[in-house]
């Protein structure tokens, strides 16, 4: 499936300052969104996956170094927009949604004041026809009785309705990008499933394309097309979402699969023993010479203690980054 | 031989500004030598209460806990104290759990000097095994929480939990805060110790597939009641609860579209509504369950429901 790429990222460099010099928390990470596909990033703590989007939306600190090849978002060169071109941008035409809807809307206006204010910001339309647009937004992210809820402040909405205005939230402008941090972590899991159905079914109608941050494998596969899997700052593999689960190839993606307990307790009622990753993740100003997941990898060789390896096809468009897969 | 845990008709409730808040209303189960009952349930169900109240932080309005068949309301101090030990509790979250400026050493010795248990030596002698036992070096006992990582800090809240060799540990989301691949080594651990240490486990979670993981039976929480009791792989096989379907259903999403329903928010813990809890939420209610309040019954052969038409729906 060849799509017109929408974001295009090429070696993607992110580093904070630390005590020793400088911590490369993302590295050399190339990243490919199409319109209307939706992407998932998954990986555990500290593997840069959050940076990656704050670096897409220019959210990041003045004191932080971002450099790339590309960070190309349809006409626009993300990295040399002027603040007041990026301002266009963010909520316009990248829409973002964060783990917390606790605290993502103010407590001192209501869901409509918003709304309102995000639409009027990017748009000359009156506060009438705002409104308006408000309530059919509203209605459209399946928020009961839309006429009465507009005037409600967010605390007296429920966790999974606070999702729900944010994401009317990033809509109303009708971007063409919508970056999802864990959007669903902090959510119940009923409320969870509603929230991605949601997602799913907006997608649909607005065109728009996602891309899923989570720490949580099976839920990015659950509505992303394609995955890519970040270890410690790096992508160390990329596949479509049940090629990925079917014939993973990349050791980290197989230990975590092994780790994950969904599905380690067959029919018999016997447990299965998770298989466990030794060690943890590197901090990003003391990485392992060679490949990052070589000091916690089974398959280790010395060869991957000296030298970092490429990605390499992986099969049915996929690609992983380990020296196993070089000969086949 | 007596169960280690027994709670009896427990209930918590709250007096707020606005009316009673019953967090608890009326949970009874009983935990088995080496068994491992998990709860699960959304925010707000009273798993965390029930944890509290199991552990004694929390004082129930009614209702009794039993440990190794003494009840601890009606006890005296004395015996509090000795039973207290037979019960531990391990909390979500190890960076908020762990007294920043003791070391891991003093940190595990403390229930020993808190019991007035052995000398000096001995306890150095104990905490050493402690370590040990959950995994970390020795060297870990000199240093403070701050130099160990999320998964080592649970490590040694299990190793705190440990140390007066209780029967029954009440892990309160315990991996809940966890990268995966850090919370399949302290599953594992959980795991061995059950055998090696001889320990029970009420394990609550939010996350359904640890929870089916871990448990050999599986209580299934709603607005402060149990309205599911069942071993973990039949309540998966076929819940007979509509709330236990509706979030079974929400993990394995091929199942949910029969189990749509509008309104699927929680309702108020200070007016729950008349009948069963659970009616404005349920795809299957009939008039009976707007009125009548379902008690939580015996369907089959270890298997409880608070449901009218548990078994015939589904």
């Amino acid at each position: 499936m060849q799509i017109a790429p929408l974001l295009s990222i090429a070696k993607l460099r992110i580093g904070f300052a630390a005590e020793s010099g400088r911590a490369d928390v993302v590295r050399d990470l190339d990243l490919v969104v199409g319109q209307g596909e939706t992407v998932g990033i998954v990986g555990e703590s500290g593997s840069g996956k959050s940076v990656t989007a704050l670096a897409v939306m220019r959210l990041l600190p003045p004191t932080t170094y971002v450099e790339a090849a590309t960070l190309q978002f349809g006409p626009h060169d993300l990295l040399n927009l002027s603040h007041r071109e990026m301002e266009r941008i963010r909520g316009k035409e990248i829409g973002m949604i964060f783990q917390e809807p606790m605290t993502s809307l103010n407590p001192v206006l209501t869901v409509g004041e918003h709304l309102v204010e995000t639409i009027r910001r990017h748009r000359p339309v009156t506060r009438r026809a705002a409104r308006i647009e408000a309530v059919e937004l509203l209605r459209a992210v399946r928020i009961p009785d839309p006429d009465r809820r507009i005037d409600e402040y967010p605390h007296r909405l429920s966790g999974g309705q606070r999702q729900r205005v944010m994401i009317a939230l990033a809509l109303s402008c009708r971007p063409k990008l919508l970056i999802a941090d864990e959007p669903t972590t902090a959510l119940d899991v009923t409320v969870q499933a509603q929230i991605l159905e949601l997602l799913q079914n907006l997608q649909y109608e607005f065109g728009v394309a996602i891309l899923l941050i989570s720490h949580d494998l099976h839920m990015v596969a659950s509505i992303a097309h394609r995955v890519v899997v970040m270890y410690a700052g790096e992508k160390v593999e990329e596949a479509a979402a049940d090629t990925l689960f079917r014939t993973p190839a990349h050791p980290y993606t197989q230990g975590l699969l092994g780790a994950t307990p969904r599905g380690m307790r067959g029919d018999d009622g016997v447990c299965r023993r998770l298989k466990e990753i030794p060690g943890r993740v590197p901090n990003g100003w003391d990485l392992p010479a060679g490949c990052v997941f070589s000091p916690r990898c089974p398959h280790v060789v010395e060869r991957c203690r000296l030298a970092r390896p490429p990605l390499y096809a992986a099969g049915d468009a996929a690609m992983a980054a380990c020296f196993r897969l070089e000969t086949s | 031989m007596t169960a280690p845990l027994v709670v009896h008709n427990v209930k918590v409730h709250f007096a707020t500004p606005r009316g009673t808040v019953r967090a608890l209303d009326g949970v009874s189960f009983s935990l088995d030598r080496g068994e491992i009952v998990g709860v699960v349930g959304e925010s707000g169900c009273g798993k965390s209460t029930l944890a509290k109240t199991i552990v004694g932080l929390q004082r129930p309005s009614s209702g009794s806990v039993e440990i190794d068949g003494n009840d601890l309301l009606a006890a005296s101090r004395r015996v509090v104290l000795q039973k207290r030990r037979q019960i531990q509790m391990v909390f979500q979250d190890p960076f908020g759990s762990l007294n920043p400026r003791l070391s891991i050493g003093r940190i595990l010795s403390e229930p020993f000097i808190v019991h007035g248990l052995g000398t000096c030596l001995e306890r150095q002698q104990w905490v050493s095994e402690l370590i040990e036992q959950v995994g970390l070096a020795s060297d870990s006992l000199t240093r403070r929480p701050h130099e160990f990582s999320g998964g080592q800090r649970q490590r040694i809240c299990i190793a705190r939990a440990l140390a007066l060799k209780p029967s029954v540990i009440v892990c309160d989301e315990a991996v809940s805060a966890l990268d995966v691949s850090v919370q399949a080594q302290i599953l594992n651990l959980l795991l061995d110790l059950r055998k090696s240490a001889d320990l029970s486990y009420v394990f609550i979670s939010h996350d359904l597939s640890v929870i089916h993981y871990m448990s050999d039976r599986v209580m299934v929480m709603y607005l402060g009641e149990v309205v599911e009791l069942a071993p973990a792989d039949a309540l998966w096989m076929s819940p007979y609860h509509p709330y236990a379907m509706r979030l079974l259903s929400a993990v394995d999403r091929r199942k949910t579209a029969a189990l749509k329903s509008n309104n699927d928010e929680v309702p108020s813990q200070i007016n729950p509504p008349a009948g069963c809890p659970f009616h404005p939420r349920c795809p299957f209610a009939k008039n009976r369950c707007h009125t009548e309040k379902p008690m939580l019954r015996q369907i089959s052969d270890r298997r409880w429901a608070a449901c009218h038409y548990a078994g015939d729906i589904g």
